[in-house]
């Protein structure tokens, strides 16, 4: 594996569990799959498809996210935004990500 | 019909009923929305090739599916993959060395030659190998899909991990697998001190010789019938056939207790009087066997022996180098209706007597 592959696997890696962090923080404000995807690239947080779309189906079934179906533009698109339960959730999580991230600067 | 429905159509497919119209109206929104997007940047309608582009972006309608699956998305997880590593380096070990077993029992009733013996030998163990592997990863995706894996998995305990060490292959691991005691002092045979570890070896071994016994094993066509065995006047291929024809299900029945009794005390290592009701009446049974083996079977005519005097006689012969198919086997029945006997006395006495590890927990 050359170099840059693997910083490509190990940022990969490093993403991985702060793409659920930056979904939720999204969804505090409604949005749509593809919304939400375009203002996560927009943040600088590219996102495909095919791992956004699953993630907010199993989050929705965790309870963290509330969807409905909604017609706009003429189509149907289903929006999703926060639960109560998610909103408690990502206070926890947030608390965790500046506690990790503030230790990891003390040793970077 | 458009490429876009094409593609829904083959992720539709791919995906459970309940939820299926669900996700494809959100896909065939989305991808949708990626061609607006596009045909915004270029000022005019995609081409196909362009649409299809995009769909490929999107993913294969196999993968776009899969990463929708609830359940485990692998064959074996990364957690019960050393488990199924370790049973199939056991179980492989375990082929081997029956298949070594039976290639030198051929090779000593010159059934064959050893060129012809040795590319049936390689033969076998790849057939074989291939399906101990294929047995033990189906075991392991049923265990996979359980809610809870095995307690024996979750609460190990340090000293059942003697066991394991086998598995390295290395000299060091198994001689000390062979030798230490409990109280480090040296002792003969394989025991680890640990009733798990024990159990868990035992049942592998037993699911060998059972998958062997049932033909999913083919091992150096060791099998009645396979042969002709001919030793001294004796056809003991027509012998084992005729032992077949009569205990191939009692047999089966007997291993398939076995195993369960093993796979129960591995569970249960603190169950020492239902463990031992259990050896005490797999031991009858066994002796039964044993007796039915040594006067009324197939080979009875082969190995009974009317007197003492006869055995004293026929063993010193063996000693004196003039080897006997008809003595050894005598030898190995007499060897393990004693050994049986020694198990039913000791599985009566763990039966009727208190558990000692309270006294030694104290």
């Amino acid at each position: 594996m050359s170099e840059t592959d693997l910083f490509e696997s190990l940022k990969l890696e490093l993403r991985r569990g702060s793409l659920i962090l930056a979904v939720m923080a999204r969804l505090k404000t409604e949005q749509y799959g593809y919304s939400l995807r375009v203002a996560l690239a927009g943040d600088g947080l590219e996102m495909e498809e095919s791992t956004l779309y699953p993630l907010l189906r199993r989050l929705e079934s965790q309870g963290l996210l509330d969807s409905e179906w909604r017609e706009e533009d003429r189509r149907k698109k289903r929006f999703y935004r926060l639960s109560a339960a998610g909103r408690i959730m990502l206070e926890r999580l947030a608390a965790e990500w500046r506690n990790i991230s503030a230790s990891l600067d003390r040793m970077l | 019909m458009t490429l876009l429905d094409q593609y829904l159509k083959a992720v539709a497919a791919q995906l459970p009923k309940h939820v299926r119209d669900d996700i494809v109206a959100e896909l065939k929104d989305m991808i949708l929305n990626r061609f607006e997007a596009k045909e915004e940047v270029l000022g005019r309608p995609l081409t196909e090739a362009e649409q299809e582009t995009i769909l490929r972006e999107v993913g294969h309608p196999l993968s776009v599916a899969g990463r929708y699956h609830t359940g485990a998305n692998h064959l074996i997880g990364p957690e019960l993959y050393p488990y199924f590593l370790f049973a199939v380096k056991i179980g492989l070990a375990a082929l081997v060395g029956l298949t070594l077993i039976g290639a030198f029992i051929q090779l000593a009733v010159g059934e064959i030659g050893f060129g012809q013996l040795l590319g049936k030998v390689v033969g076998n163990l790849v057939q074989g190998g291939l399906s101990l592997v294929g047995l033990a990863a189906i075991l392991g995706f049923v265990m996979e899909r359980q809610p809870e894996k095995p307690k024996f998995l979750r609460e190990w305990r340090v000293r059942d991990l003697h066991l394991f060490e086998l598995a390295a292959f290395d000299t060091e691991a198994i001689e000390r697998s062979f030798k230490t005691g409990k109280k480090g002092n040296v002792v003969m045979g394989w025991k680890s001190g640990s009733p798990t570890a024990n159990a868990l070896g035992a049942a592998m071994g037993l699911t060998v010789l059972l998958l062997w016994w049932t033909g999913v094993l083919p091992i150096a066509d060791l099998r009645p019938g396979a042969g002709n065995w001919v030793m001294d006047g004796v056809d003991y291929g027509a012998i084992l056939t005729g032992i077949v024809e009569v205990g191939f299900w009692p047999i089966l029945a007997y291993l398939a207790a076995r195993i369960a009794l093993e796979l129960f005390r591995a569970w249960r290592p603190a169950a020492r009087r239902v463990t031992a009701l259990g050896q005490l009446t797999l031991a009858l049974v066994r002796l039964g066997g044993l007796l039915w083996l040594w006067s009324s079977s197939p080979l009875s005519p082969v190995i009974h022996m009317d007197s003492m005097q006869a055995l004293i006689d026929a063993a010193q012969r063996m000693a004196h180098g003039h080897f006997s198919l008809a003595t050894l086997l005598t030898l190995i029945v007499i060897g393990m209706m004693i050994e049986t006997v020694g198990n039913i006395l000791g599985s009566a006495w763990r039966l009727v007597t208190p558990a000692r590890e309270k006294a030694v927990a104290a």
